[in-house]
């Protein structure tokens, strides 16, 4: 009996992970001085919101069944070109993030172009051209801080709307538009097929190309927007955003449900693990750990993330199928 | 046509061609470069930078071999970096901590080596074993390695390692050759040994070259992913512990940067990324060719993040030199069987 | 009566959900024969093979190696009791030499063990030497042609001391050289002992080597015409007597009726087409509310030729024309969208079906464009109007079709792509392998249905390597064979008749 209802938690992604995050508030409201403080809420929460980008920076490519393990560096450029176009520009911020925006989708995309072009694997394409932009971005900008943020712009960060944090806001109407683009329009139903089988989706009239270089664009904008809202937060611009973005991105969607073969998205999970990626860590500050153990730490929660993937998809596989294999 | 298939079918010597190919090409690459550097520079050629250089590639090659091993069974490591530190880490920490002679904990390091290897090897085959799974898994690993080795070291050094220990790092056989280098040849020639003559070399090879083929031929697949998980794992934690003994010091930022040129080194020398063949010559003449060109870049006063673009780059061509090729073979391959 | 049998397999059924693939099958083997087990596709030869090299379980009887009984849970166990197989796909290490692919069992034994090439390369030569290969032990197999390559996989199975050797399909994909080659091969190594069951569709290879037939048919023995017996020695056989017995039926068959098109107007022609995968040029015609069928073996290269005309594989000479129109093919959706020409794939599973996700979503995959509105969203009403409609016509056998594909039956899986295909509204439609490995009920709706659909004004070309299928629906028959139209017949709707043209055709 505990098995099952064991079973019915890993399966129903969403529940399992909602339980989960609401035991663990709980214990550490319970066992724990800080957590249920104003200021700890508002750091928590400030951290999800910018997590919860960088695991759908990530959840889109893997949702076209790819991989993007620059979303790092381009997150890196987008907000060093960011803190250029405001400090040696002086441009006013909200075109700067249009172009951040832009150059990010821009980078992401020709990575998706290398990728359908050569029929690379994306591992190595996005791993090299990681490098690439990196390089390129401690290169030019000589590794340099942007300090001059202007205040109105750090606001996005500190401030509040009708009592949310803005952050949050940002990160929901982000959640939506992805929400409604995965499951309401034609796009992303096109992107969907291609991750489940690219080959059914190219003889059903789909251009599976076309939406992977998408969905590489889409991640690299995700990156750039994660990075000028962390700029808000920081307030300044340096070159060292973006480098633990890595497994987070992975996490956060995983651990919400999103499928590791591709063809299945969870928004609100990739909110829910990026929530329960970030209250972990919370919880071993307060808790008293080192922080320097909290890599090990989310190494760790990664292997089991990938476990659970693994249980995922072998339960669509051998539950309740009816097979019929003729012999032929 | 018949022409077309006499040359097709004549590639006797493909194999041969395929290996040279590729030394030569590295060759040519580091002379060239060599020759760049060189001029614009007058320290490039002494005594002291081929010593310097010579350390550097100590490193990058054998961390290049690391990677090989895995890359040569259809898998990847991502975590030999975190290795490397950790493998230092602890060693140093053994030696600052307790009173255990330097040589020993150098054992004992090189034991964690093992250690994270059979982790990894064992993580990866019980997720599946697919190729995905193997640079998935290691990525996780990457952080949780890195993360032992700030939570040893709380993110500060070790300094003041015994006198023995630096010595490693520093000594010069007849003041020229670097016993780092030599080291690195040491282990070098044992891995090359390993791909020639001994069944598990063999093993591994099969895995990657054909993994269903090699089960049907009686090839017990997770052992031999453990196993070369562990050799991969020994050359890493090896790295990082002589690089420590170079370095005077040690600090969990060991190896932090290793992971890129890692495959660096391998493909450049003609190693196959899905595996099933790997060149041993080559992953070292990548790993020197990596060597001169960190180096050069300060002596041509450029900044030094270039090095880290041009790695990109380097993996980039490699790869898509060697997907040419097989495009190439495919077409030739399509003209034959259209003749049949 | 003892007979000296090398393996046994008696009264051996096994069972599918909704399918009986084998009926108590019986088969013995002698040793040092050349024994072909022949049966269209679907007879259950591949079933049995199977069963063989362990990679299924019969649900009844039993198997006995040298009179012994056994049970082969696995391929491993099979490969213990000394049955090798040498598959239609290559199973060697491509980047590994001859020598190393052949002795590999060898030298993998223990991980330990010291690879001493020399003696590997020695100890290969004379398995090499034995299978008449005229090639160094230091050459690399992925640059060896395919003939060769299954070569040097006899020579492996050669060297394990394998008991049997059964070779699936073997001249499937070499030349016609190499094929002479093999053919003399497995003659010699008989004569020296060895002990081979073969597996073909070629008839006239069968009459060539073998000294003992077994037929196999919907899953049954098939008894000799004139003996009683399930394994015909091939010297008291005919060519004839072998063709009915593969394919003769006492059952009622009941085809369409006939339809003639010389009046009626071309709809798709292929004059002297070819492309990279199907570089034989081809020509044909399709008439409009024509089912035309396309028959021939595994390999004889319709589903590339397909591939062609579809756009996946574009032409690169010759032409091609739709609605008397001369068309230049540049990809799969411009002849989807523009000339309403839509390919159902063999491989359902792989290429043809989103297998994760529901009926609703499949169905509409073809036909993203037609349900969405202004910005771009999709039109969940039309979306579900159009599949449940879908669901209606083709009875598809779900609670809701919300249902995820992957938990469908293969019938009702087959139902799903096919009302992928037809969502996107096309005129000429081409099925490949409409039924394969599905039950005989929905067999029959799916073959009404292709009937339905070319009475109301759509074309299509059947893909079909089942003969009694393709006699029983087509209204024309195209005949391929290794890349080549070989004729075109009338179909006459009489099986014996029929059977025995398209038959002579490909033997020729």
């Amino acid at each position: 009996m505990f098995k099952t209802a064991l079973r019915k938690i890993v399966r129903n992604d969403l529940a399992g992970i909602t339980f989960a995050l609401v035991l663990l508030c709980t214990l550490l409201t319970i066992f724990t001085d800080g957590f249920f403080s104003a200021y700890n809420l508002d750091s928590v929460i400030k951290n999800i919101s910018i997590f919860t980008i960088v695991g759908m920076s990530q959840m889109v490519t893997l949702g076209v069944g790819q991989f993007n393990l620059s979303v790092g560096a381009i997150g890196g450029c987008a907000g060093m070109i960011f803190g250029a176009l405001i400090e040696l520009m002086g441009i006013p911020y909200v075109i700067a993030i249009i172009i951040s925006l832009t150059a990010g989708y821009l980078l992401g995309y020709f990575q998706g172009f290398l990728i359908v072009k050569t029929k690379i694997n994306a591992f190595i394409v996005t791993l090299a051209l990681a490098s690439v932009y990196h390089g390129l971005n401690m290169t030019a900008t000589e590794n340099r801080f942007f300090r001059d943020i202007p205040n109105s712009f750090k606001v996005i960060a500190k401030g509040n709307l009708w009592g949310i944090p803005i952050l949050l806001i940002f990160s929901f109407i982000t959640m939506l538009i992805f929400w409604i683009l995965f499951n309401r329009t034609v796009t992303g139903r096109k992107m969907l097929a291609t991750g489940v089988n690219v080959k059914a989706a190219d003889y059903a009239g789909i251009d599976s190309g076309s939406t992977i270089r998408l969905a590489h664009g889409l991640s690299g904008l995700l990156a750039g927007l994660a990075a000028v809202l962390t700029i808000s937060k920081l307030g300044a611009a340096q070159t060292s955003i973006g480098s633990t973005w890595l497994l987070v991105s992975f996490a956060a969607p995983i651990l919400g449900g999103t499928l590791l073969s591709g063809g299945k998205v969870s928004i609100v999970g990739t909110f829910l693990g990026a929530a329960l990626m970030t209250i972990i860590t919370n919880a071993l500050v307060l808790v008293g750990i080192s922080f320097y153990w909290f890599q090990a730490f989310t190494g760790g929660i990664l292997l089991l993330a990938f476990a659970l993937n693994k249980i995922r998809e072998s339960m669509n596989t051998g539950e309740g199928r009816v097979l019929i294999e003729g012999g032929k | 046509m018949n022409q077309l298939l006499n040359n097709v079918s004549d590639t006797s010597n493909k194999k041969k061609r395929f290996v040279i190919n590729n030394t030569m090409g590295v060759l040519l690459a580091m002379i060239v470069f060599s020759i760049f550097v060189g001029c614009s520079s007058n320290t490039f050629f002494s005594v002291d930078n081929f010593i310097a250089v010579s350390r550097i590639c100590s490193i990058t090659v054998l961390v290049g071999l690391a990677q090989m091993v895995v890359m040569a069974g259809g898998g990847l490591n991502i975590s030999v970096g975190a290795i490397g530190g950790l493998g230092a880490v602890v060693c140093g920490a053994l030696i600052k901590r307790t009173g255990i002679p330097w040589e020993f904990a150098i054992i004992l390091g090189i034991f964690i080596g093992v250690f994270c290897g059979a982790i990894n090897g064992f993580i990866i085959t019980r997720l599946g074993g697919a190729a995905e799974i193997s640079w998935l898994t290691t990525l996780a690993t990457m952080a949780v390695f890195t993360g032992f080795s700030l939570g040893i070291t709380h993110a500060k050094p070790f300094y003041d390692m015994p006198e023995g220990y630096d010595w490693i790092g520093a000594y010069n056989i007849f003041g020229v050759l670097s016993l780092m280098l030599v080291i690195m040849i040491f282990f070098a020639v044992i891995i090359w040994v390993l791909f020639k003559y001994t069944s598990l070399g063999r093993q591994v090879l099969a895995v990657g070259g054909n993994q269903k083929a090699a089960i049907l031929s009686g090839i017990n697949v997770n052992k031999v992913l453990i196993f070369k998980h562990i050799i991969s794992g020994v050359l890493a934690a090896s790295a990082g512990i002589l690089f420590s003994t170079r370095l005077g010091a040690v600090n969990a930022d060991i190896g932090k940067v290793w992971m890129l040129f890692s495959f660096a080194a391998p493909l450049i020398g003609g190693t196959r990324m899905e595996g099933g063949r790997v060149n041993v010559l080559g992953a070292v003449l990548g790993g020197v060719l990596l060597a001169l060109v960190s180096n050069g870049v300060v002596h041509m006063r450029i900044n030094i993040f270039i090095v880290e673009f041009m790695e990109g780059l380097i993996i980039l061509l490699a790869v898509g030199l060697d997907r040419l090729r097989a495009v190439r073979e495919e077409n030739l391959e399509r003209l034959e069987r259209s003749a049949i | 009566m003892m007979e000296n049998y090398i393996l046994e397999l008696k009264n051996i059924t096994k069972v599918f959900p909704g399918v009986k693939a084998l009926d108590n099958v019986n088969f013995n083997l002698k040793k040092g024969e050349v024994h072909a087990l022949v049966g269209e596709n679907g007879a259950g030869k591949s079933t049995l093979i199977k069963i063989l090299t362990g990679v299924y379980q019969p649900n009844e009887g039993s198997i006995f190696v040298d009179s012994k009984k056994v049970s082969l849970l696995n391929p491993q166990e099979a490969f213990t009791h000394g049955i090798n197989v040498v598959h239609q796909e290559r199973n060697l290490i491509p980047t590994f030499t001859v020598a190393e692919n052949i002795m590999i069992e060898q030298y993998c034994k223990k991980m330990t063990s010291t690879i001493n090439q020399k003696k590997i390369n020695q100890d290969a030569q004379k398995y090499i030497d034995l299978v008449g290969l005229d090639l160094e032990p230091t050459k690399n197999v992925e640059e060896l042609s395919a003939g060769k390559q299954q070569l040097v996989e006899i020579a492996k199975a050669l060297s394990s001391d394998a008991k049997i050797i059964l070779l699936d399909e073997p001249t499937a994909s070499v030349s016609i050289k190499e094929r002479e080659g093999l053919l003399d091969l497995i003659r010699n190594l008989r004569n020296k002992g060895v002990t081979f069951i073969f597996v073909s569709h070629k008839l006239e290879e069968v009459f060539n080597i073998a000294d003992t037939v077994t037929v196999l048919r919907d899953g049954k023995n098939v008894k000799g015409e004139g003996t009683n017996g399930i394994h015909v020695p091939v010297k008291d056989l005919t060519r004839n007597q072998l063709i009915t017995m593969m394919v003769g039926r006492t059952e009622e068959f009941r085809a369409f009726e006939d339809r003639d098109f010389s009046d009626k107007e071309v709809i798709l022609e292929a004059k002297m087409l070819r492309s990279v995968d199907s570089p034989k040029p081809k020509s044909f015609k399709l008439y409009k509310g024509e089912l035309l069928g396309w028959y021939g073996l595994v390999g004889a290269g319709r589903t590339e030729f397909a591939r062609t005309l579809i756009g996946y594989d574009p032409p690169i000479e010759g032409e091609e024309f739709v609605n008397g129109k001369k068309t230049v093919v540049k990809n799969i959706k411009q002849m989807q969208s523009k000339h309403k020409l839509y390919y159902l794939s063999e491989n359902r599973k792989e290429e043809g079906l989103f297998l994760d996700h529901s009926i609703k979503i499949n169905i509409s995959s073809s036909i993203l464009n037609k349900i969405k509105n202004r910005l771009g969203m999709l039109n969940f009403k039309k979306e579900q109007v159009v599949a449940n409609k879908f669901k209606e016509e083709l009875d598809i056998k779900t609670p809701s079709i919300n249902q995820v594909v992957n938990n469908l039956s293969g019938g009702n899986q087959q139902k799903v792509s096919i009302a992928k295909g037809l969502s996107a509204e096309p005129d000429i439609l081409i099925i490949d392998e409409p039924t394969v490995g599905i039950d005989v009920k929905t067999k029959a709706e799916i073959h009404r249905l292709m009937r339905n659909l070319t009475n109301e004004g759509k074309s299509i070309i059947c893909i079909t390597s089942d003969m009694q299928e393709i006699i029983q629906i087509a209204d024309r028959i195209v005949v391929f064979k290794a890349g080549k139209i070989k004729g075109e017949l009338k179909n006459t709707k009489v099986y014996g008749e029929m059977s025995k043209r398209i038959m002579k055709l490909i033997m020729d």
